[in-house]
């Protein structure tokens, strides 16, 4: 009953004309970035974050969740209508998607994917209402013990599952966590690598970092690709309407969907793009006619669909009840919050529930925003893909570079992203993720800050940090979580050479 | 060759922040000290970084990885990041996003010279009007952006 008193409490202050003005904008601009290949959610809400400097904090969050969810729903139109995923949470949605276009279904395949994206952004955000809730009330109980073990197992699961080489992620990890210990010691006062540079006192600023490696990177690594950009198939208004057959087949997997891709998006890591990989294969597996997936099953297109619209409610659980950014994306929200002076934490939904709770009612409407939007503009969409390189990659760059130093007018936060622009393009293109060093950038300085309370708590001893009943359990979960599915591939490998045999 | 050109790298810059680390005072686990927490990151990083390199060195005849770097598009961007903050420090706002933005569209040559010229100049004025007029931003200022700014009536 507290829940829906303060979800309504939530509605007056989403539903504030500039809230709602912020919302349509925020999934207008997602949805755009979803459609342009290239341009993901992170590296949108990175440009976009000296936007949000004149905002109320509330109405910045309200702009990003917009984003976050308008780039998922985008994404799927690329997918369906050009083969080319607008963004990675979109990959899987070609595979079966394009088929179905080129069979005349696009417009089914399009309305399914908005249909299962609404349903799941819907239930998404009533799991995030109940399980930010119960988390935050016993995140009141965590010591620091127990903030460093999630910061510490947080960022182990992101290098297991960022995809890639581990080892080049373990790198950029600890890379992420040396830049976190840039700026003044807070304890001692005592400065430490700031190479008598005032601006570094403060510590290596999130905002250029982030712009760098996401946004700068992005547009070089853009520059050198080249374009090859599929011919588009065309929907008319009256094929968007799918049979009632297809209705009754996408029906289950939107539930499945939305159900795996919530739990996923509580884990750390790229959990939008992992939801729908997982959703694709259960569809697959559980099908009665797995031989049609690749083929056009509207399946493969509701499953993973709904499955990353739902992962992103999960995504902002952590993060709205712990204060821990398990995403890169969230770790944008939190240079977003600090700008507006907030720390996120479990006191946030008691602290400042207008914020809370207008976020979240904020996701109802941007939702139904989305669904209202998408559907009868999706032929524009589509088109935005056409914006040539030549014209979209300056006005990117000048967005970074004025966006970075309108926020602390710093000519040292240009030269930050410019260094990590240039590394940013050396690494990715050599395989190095960038989502593990950011999200250490951003968790480093609390995981810092734990350890060295828990350690003089203790008195320097690290048994009794580990067997804490909260952290320990935290330690065990992850622990089995790591090394069980390993283990049982190794005996069913081992067991089926000699079934064979 | 990139990627053990990158690698050891890696391990210099481990290798530097250890130092770093060590001549900060590391104190002991019940009192740790500003460099305890760098001291264990570098630690591991140059364990790791150590180990990446041996193996990118192991491999006897490693592919040439990725994309050219030397090339215009990505090494004109690159540039024109490390200019810009010393062409707005002398120049102000509106001339030097002008000439990088300018260079860009004709390093990624889009459409004429001319075409070129007039989206850049358009552009500058626009993104000055957004980020002082309606978000309220503070950039370097010089003559032509006072002029504007008593134009807006924002001085």
């Amino acid at each position: 009953m507290d829940i829906l008193h303060q979800l309504m409490m939530g509605f007056q202050v989403a539903a504030t004309p500039i809230n709602l003005l912020w919302a349509l904008i925020g999934a207008f601009v997602g949805t755009i970035v979803g459609v342009l290949p290239g341009i993901g959610p992170l590296g949108s809400m990175a440009i976009l974050l000296s936007f949000t400097l004149k905002m109320d904090a509330t109405t910045a969050m309200i702009f990003f969740a917009g984003i976050y969810y308008g780039a998922m729903y985008g994404g799927s139109t690329t997918s369906i209508l050009l083969n080319i995923p607008g963004e990675a949470a979109s990959v899987v949605t070609c595979i079966d998607g394009y088929k179905m276009a080129q069979k005349g279904r696009a417009g089914a395949a399009l309305t399914v994917s908005a249909v299962g994206s609404f349903v799941a952004g819907t239930l998404s955000i009533i799991g995030l209402m109940f399980a930010a809730s119960i988390l935050a009330d016993a995140a009141l109980k965590f010591g620091p013990p127990e903030f460093f073990a999630i910061g510490a197992v947080g960022l182990l699961f992101l290098v297991r599952l960022s995809g890639g080489s581990l080892i080049k992620n373990v790198i950029m990890l600890l890379i992420g966590l040396a830049l976190a210990t840039v700026g003044t010691d807070h304890l001692y006062g005592t400065p430490r690598f700031t190479f008598g540079i005032n601006e570094l006192g403060q510590g290596v600023e999130f905002l250029p970092v982030a712009m760098g490696l996401f946004g700068i990177a992005e547009v070089m690594l853009t520059a050198v690709e080249k374009e090859d950009l599929g011919e588009m198939i065309r929907v008319r208004m009256r094929d968007l309407l799918p049979t009632l057959v297809e209705w009754k087949r996408s029906i289950a997997p939107i539930f499945r969907g939305s159900f795996l891709g919530f739990f996923i998006g509580l884990l750390p890591g790229p959990s939008p793009v992992i939801s729908t990989f997982v959703s694709y294969m259960v569809e697959k597996k559980i099908s009665k006619h797995p031989e049609e997936f690749g083929e056009g099953a509207i399946e493969g297109v509701a499953g993973p669909e709904s499955a990353n619209n739902a992962a992103v409610g999960g995504a902002y659980v952590p993060l709205l009840a712990l204060g821990v950014p398990f995403t890169p994306a969230m770790a944008v929200v939190v240079g977003a919050l600090m700008l507006h002076g907030i720390t996120p934490g479990p006191m946030m939904m008691s602290e400042r529930p207008q914020l809370f709770w207008g976020v979240i009612a904020s996701m109802y409407i941007g939702n139904v925003m989305l669904l209202v939007l998408n559907l009868p503009m999706v032929q524009l969409f589509a088109l935005i893909t056409k914006v040539p390189k030549p014209i979209l990659l300056p006005f990117i760059t000048l967005l970074c570079l004025v966006g970075v130093y309108s926020v602390n007018s710093s000519f040292v936060d240009l030269y930050v992203l410019a260094l990590f622009g240039i590394l940013g393009f050396i690494l990715r293109d050599l395989g190095y993720s960038p989502a593990p060093l950011v999200l250490a950038l951003v968790i480093g300085p609390m995981m810092e800050n734990a350890l060295r309370s828990s350690l003089m708590i203790n008195q320097g001893a690290i048994a009794p940090m580990i067997f804490r009943p909260i952290a320990g359990t935290i330690y065990l979960a992850a622990t089995l979580a790591l090394t069980v599915p390993p283990v049982v591939r190794a005996i069913r490998g081992k067991k089926k050479p000699s079934a064979t045999v | 060759m990139k990627e053990r050109i990158v690698s050891l790298g890696i391990l210099v810059f481990a290798l530097v922040y250890l130092a770093g680390s060590l001549s900060l005072k590391v104190g002991t686990l019940a009192q740790p000290g500003a460099g305890q927490f760098p001291a264990m990151v570098a630690f591991f990083l140059l364990v790791i970084a150590a180990f990446h390199a041996w193996r990118t060195f192991r491999k006897t005849s490693p592919k040439e990885e990725g994309h050219n770097w030397t090339q215009l598009a990505p090494a004109g961007i690159a540039a024109a990041l490390i200019f810009y903050p010393i062409l707005l420090k002398t120049l102000s706002f509106l001339v030097s996003t002008f000439i990088v933005l300018y260079v860009l569209l004709r390093l990624l040559r889009f459409k004429t010279t001319l075409i070129s010229f007039l989206t850049a100049l358009f552009t500058t004025l626009l993104a000055f009007t957004i980020f002082t007029g309606l978000l309220g931003v503070t950039l370097p200022n010089g003559f032509m952006e006072g002029f504007i700014l008593k134009t807006m009536g924002l001085d």
